[in-house]
């Protein structure tokens, strides 16, 4: 009796062992991802990195540890510091200031990020990071808003810890000169600044640049914005007359595929980072008639998406 | 005297009458003019208006111009709108020339006094992109098959740096329509690489300068003749040759001034068939058969 329980507790420990066997976690990655909360665009991406990667997901060879963090510094210090300590294979950022924050933390693992600010991050190169970056034309959107009405002020909403934020306002401060324009800094470190701001500032339209906080503040629909409103992400619910943003498809099937690279074994230093021009040029026609105002046939023949109500 | 009588008659019915048929057109109560739509098509047609007028006023016939949708439709639009000409880029003047037989006329003399226009291949300067290698995987903006500078010149350049397939280069390519569509396209980041005729980036850049600081030119083709008239072959011969007149003309009378300025343009020169040699060169190296061109 007592040799056929052994013989059993045998039997399932072997068992166990085998099923393990099959499973072979050895070839198991695991990709620790920081996606800001919030933040629709990037929950956009995301979705359609999930859907570039749905084989490799059913067959098993991946697995995903997901970090949402407010977007602050600290939370996002603290997002790449868990997963850098879970040991997880790859870290999959989304946007510049997730990007930055584990770039702070000198990961061992290749850190791929995606939406990163060309300009911001190309002072990080190393041999351990790629992905996928833009660089909005900030002059483009200054002069189709430009072309809505006369625009002597420009509020753009920046947040000043935000590296991508800072650089497209100085951007904007280089390019206004041209248009005759001057740029009025509404500098938003906290979504509740917004509000405030913009009761005092006085300007005749407005540019988000592609600050988290800004962006979250936009959402807020008791904001009731009554100046044409141009953003560098999309933001729906707000309403923007005018946006140029990556398109999140493009940026996803450019990080779906540095992704299988890394996974099939690529080095990550043998993957150039990607800055392909893939913007969209949004223009809300139902908004600017709501405004008075005409956007010409021919700017709407430029746009990848009118929306008309 | 039968004989004078009947040699008159041959005469009469060998060079009068059928002079008399050709001039039908002559009695014609309108001139339909195509243009191609080579810049945002309103401000083409503010252009040409005052243009129109001054022909209706000087010739006694209603001159009427039409914008073709794209540059792809311009031979069947132009036999099947019945066109009696039509104000050609580089490549629809040759395909015109060789298959509907018009004639060249009068070509535009810029107001800094070129006639001829060149094929740019723009980047953003940020992008990276210098040369041939750097166009690799990126996606590139063409205006319109049927257009020298907006595509024949690119694919000739790549042809002459070694890529076989041009197209198959890029990872994405797409037609805008027009020259300036092309240029906004680099600039507002939707592509990588745009190819416009340069007279229409100079007019870009002379209305809003900080384009100047945004975009690099990494090549150029060879000077190829801008915009010329040409008329179809249908057309009454001292008709062509009065609106020929009334054109090189123009700019000898304060009227004529007003309009050509309206045009963007500082007078019209004579144009003709072997303005377009170095078209033809061009196609030579992009290895296009003009007579078998699938430009649509």
């Amino acid at each position: 009796m007592r040799f056929s329980k052994s013989f059993l507790i045998c039997l399932i420990f072997s068992f166990i062992l085998l099923f393990v066997d099959i499973g072979d976690s050895s070839h198991k990655k695991t990709i620790g991802i920081i996606l800001p909360a919030d933040i629709p665009y990037y929950e956009e991406i995301h979705g359609y990195v999930l859907k570039k990667l749905e084989e490799d997901i059913a067959s098993g060879t991946i697995d995903f540890i997901i970090q949402k963090p407010y977007p602050d510094p600290i939370a996002f210090s603290n997002a790449a510091r868990k997963l850098i300590a879970l040991n997880v294979d790859i870290i999959l950022t989304y946007g510049t200031e997730a990007t930055l924050a584990v770039i702070r933390e000198k990961p061992s693992q290749p850190v791929l990020y995606v939406a990163g600010y060309s300009p911001v991050l190309e002072r990080y190169r190393s041999e351990n990071i790629t992905g996928v970056e833009f660089k909005t034309p900030i002059s483009s959107i200054t002069r189709y808003l430009n072309t809505l009405k006369e625009i002597k002020t420009l509020g753009v909403v920046y947040n000043p810890v935000e590296a991508d934020s800072v650089y497209q306002l100085n951007e904007t401060m280089k390019c206004c000169p041209y248009f005759k324009i001057r740029v009025i800094k509404i500098p938003v470190k906290r979504t509740s600044d917004l509000k405030n701001l913009l009761n005092e500032t006085n300007v005749d339209a407005l540019m988000f640049t592609t600050s988290n906080i800004a962006n979250i503040a936009l959402s807020d629909t008791q904001l009731n914005i009554k100046l044409p409103v141009a953003t560098l992400l999309p933001r729906k619910e707000a309403k923007p007359i005018i946006s140029l943003y990556p398109s999140p498809r493009k940026q996803a099937e450019k990080a779906a595929s540095i992704i299988q690279k890394v996974l099939k074994g690529k080095k990550v230093s043998e993957i150039p980072r990607d800055l392909s021009a893939d913007m969209e040029l949004i223009f809300n026609l139902a908004e600017a008639y709501k405004m008075n105002l005409r956007i010409s046939v021919d700017l709407l023949t430029e746009a990848t998406e009118v929306i008309y109500k | 005297m039968m004989k004078m009588v009947f040699a008159f008659g041959i005469f009469f019915s060998l060079v009068i009458i059928p002079d008399r048929c050709l001039s039908q057109d002559y009695s014609k109560n309108e001139i339909l003019i195509g243009l191609i739509p080579e810049e945002n098509i309103f401000r083409q047609m503010d252009r040409y208006k005052p243009l129109g007028e001054y022909l209706t006023k000087k010739l006694k016939i209603k001159t009427r111009f039409t914008i073709l949708s794209r540059y792809g439709d311009i031979i069947d639009r132009f036999m099947a709108r019945n066109l009696d000409g039509a104000f050609f880029g580089a490549l629809t003047a040759v395909l015109a020339i060789e298959k509907l037989g018009v004639e060249p006329i009068v070509r535009i003399q810029n107001i800094d006094g070129t006639s001829t226009a060149e094929s740019y291949i723009i980047v953003r300067k940020e992008s990276g992109i210098r040369d041939v290698k750097g166009m690799k995987g990126k996606t590139i903006a063409f205006v319109d098959r049927a257009t020298a500078t907006g595509f024949v010149f690119a694919i000739a350049y790549l042809k002459e740096h070694g890529i076989a397939n041009p197209l198959n280069y890029f990872k994405e390519y797409y037609f805008t329509g027009s020259h300036d569509s092309a240029l906004l396209s680099v600039l507002d980041g939707r592509a990588d690489i745009g190819v416009a005729k340069s007279t229409i980036v100079k007019e870009r850049i002379r209305r809003d300068p900080f384009i100047e600081n945004e975009i690099s030119i990494i090549a150029r083709s060879v000077p190829l003749p801008d915009v010329t008239l040409c008329l179809s072959k249908r057309l009454d011969r001292r008709l062509k040759e009065e609106i020929k007149e009334i054109l090189l003309t123009m700019d000898k009378e304060p009227e004529g001034i007003t309009v050509l300025q309206k045009l963007g343009a500082s007078k019209f020169i004579t144009a003709s068939k072997e303005d377009f040699v170095p078209v033809y060169n061009l196609l030579k190296k992009a290895d296009i058969n003009i007579r078998s061109y699938s430009y649509r």
